[in-house]
């Protein structure tokens, strides 16, 4: 077993990535090579050509840097500020403190966020479970996010469902996805809501709790309480 | 024929998205959309700046000093986020890379090019994604930082390219 580093950056050509972030899991390595940095980081390579499997094992709260060309890559546990890129594949995270993902092609996943949510993505399907903050930009392909205090989502063409917790901003721009955002039942937010070509329904009562901004060229919009 | 080489900052900015844009919309409004844009650069660029070639709903953009680059693209986001309305969304991307290009008459070609050109394909609406090369050439950005996303593998290339976000130090 290895000293615990406070941060792990892994880059892999393709092959799954699995890492494991848990208390007092040690730091353990297979189906790759590591390289320890002065400042307390660990590099971890995969193999240059071929698929290969890299499994890393880490304690909770370690930072992740993570690139790949292609391939599944999954987080499980609690993880620090988590960072994957990758051309195409699924990406899977189950609670990190903070996440930045990009991705041409597969299925996003975060599960939490405590902290800000990014994702860029050509055409994956996003799912987020709960987050502080989140911004999606993405092409197309449907966002799909539980509980967020803020948003930001930009996509041209995907559909759209956003769970609203707080008195918080969302804010959503697209050009012809449907857009569905569903919020507390007691809650009375201010609403813009803007379909050029689209319906627009919102069946909660209007105050200030927080903030719904909505602007779609065809979608249609739908606000609704929970 | 002579072939000359400079060392600069290399910029590719494209608009996410312009072609649903275009069919959602229409020619003039999409039109209107690439204009508005392409003043905000124009505009914006300081004297080490120029615009090399327009391409399409993208520029490509040479900058004699790395500083004055990431500055100006940074800038240029605000100005993006600031003059967008729903009816002309200013949902554009930045790719940054500092290396020495061949020059080709006002053009630029060659590895250091075709790199930038691959890191724009990895921003977000609204992002300036830098090489390290460019980062280390700017040197310290007054009001700004550099958040560092790893190495990441572009299209083409064997080696994965560290890249870093741009971003207002607030």
């Amino acid at each position: 077993m290895a000293a615990e580093p406070t941060r792990v950056n892994i880059r892999t050509r393709s092959g799954r990535v699995n890492v494991m972030a848990a208390e007092g899991a040690g730091f353990s390595v297979t189906g790759a090579n590591i390289e320890y940095d002065a400042d307390g980081s660990v590099l971890i390579t995969g193999a240059k050509h071929g698929a290969n499997r890299v499994e890393v094992q880490c304690a909770t709260g370690t930072d992740l840097i993570i690139g790949t060309l292609s391939g599944h890559v999954e987080v499980r546990g609690r993880s620090g500020d988590t960072r994957v890129t990758t051309r195409s594949g699924r990406i899977d995270v189950e609670h990190a403190s903070k996440v930045d993902v990009r991705t041409g092609s597969g299925h996003v996943t975060i599960g939490v966020c405590d902290g800000s949510c990014h994702v860029v993505t050509k055409s994956a399907r996003v799912n987020i479970g709960r987050a502080g903050s989140v911004d999606v930009a993405g092409m197309s392909g449907h966002v799909e996010i539980d509980e967020a205090d803020h948003a930001i989502i930009r996509t041209m063409s995907g559909r759209v469902d956003l769970g609203t917790k707080s008195d918080g901003r969302v804010e959503v721009r697209t050009l012809s996805g449907k857009v569905h955002v569903a919020v507390p039942r007691a809650r009375r937010p201010a609403t813009q809501l803007k379909s050029l070509a689209g319906r627009v329904h919102c069946e909660c009562e209007v105050g200030n709790d927080g903030e719904i901004d909505v602007a779609t060229t065809s979608g249609a919009i739908s606000v609704t309480c929970k | 024929m002579q072939v000359n080489t400079e060392t600069g900052a290399i910029v590719f900015t494209d608009i996410v998205g312009f072609t649903h844009f275009t069919e959602e919309r229409g020619d003039d409004v999409a039109l209107a959309l690439l204009e508005r844009k392409e003043k905000l650069v124009r505009d914006a660029l300081p004297d080490s700046g120029r615009v090399v070639k327009e391409l399409g709903d993208g520029l490509l953009l040479w900058f004699g000093n790395a500083c004055d680059a990431v500055t100006t693209c940074v800038g240029l986001q605000v100005n993006f986020e600031r003059e967008a309305t729903d009816d002309l969304p200013l949902w554009v991307r930045m790719g940054l890379h500092w290396g020495c290009p061949r020059r080709r008459g006002d053009d630029i070609l060659g590895h250091d090019v075709n790199l930038a050109a691959r890191i724009v394909e990895l921003a977000g609406p609204g992002e300036v994604l830098c090489s390290a090369a460019a980062v280390e050439a700017a040197g310290d950005v007054p009001g700004l930082r550099f958040e560092e996303l790893g190495p990441v593998y572009v299209r083409g290339l064997e080696e994965p390219v560290p890249l870093l976000r741009a971003v207002l130090a607030l």
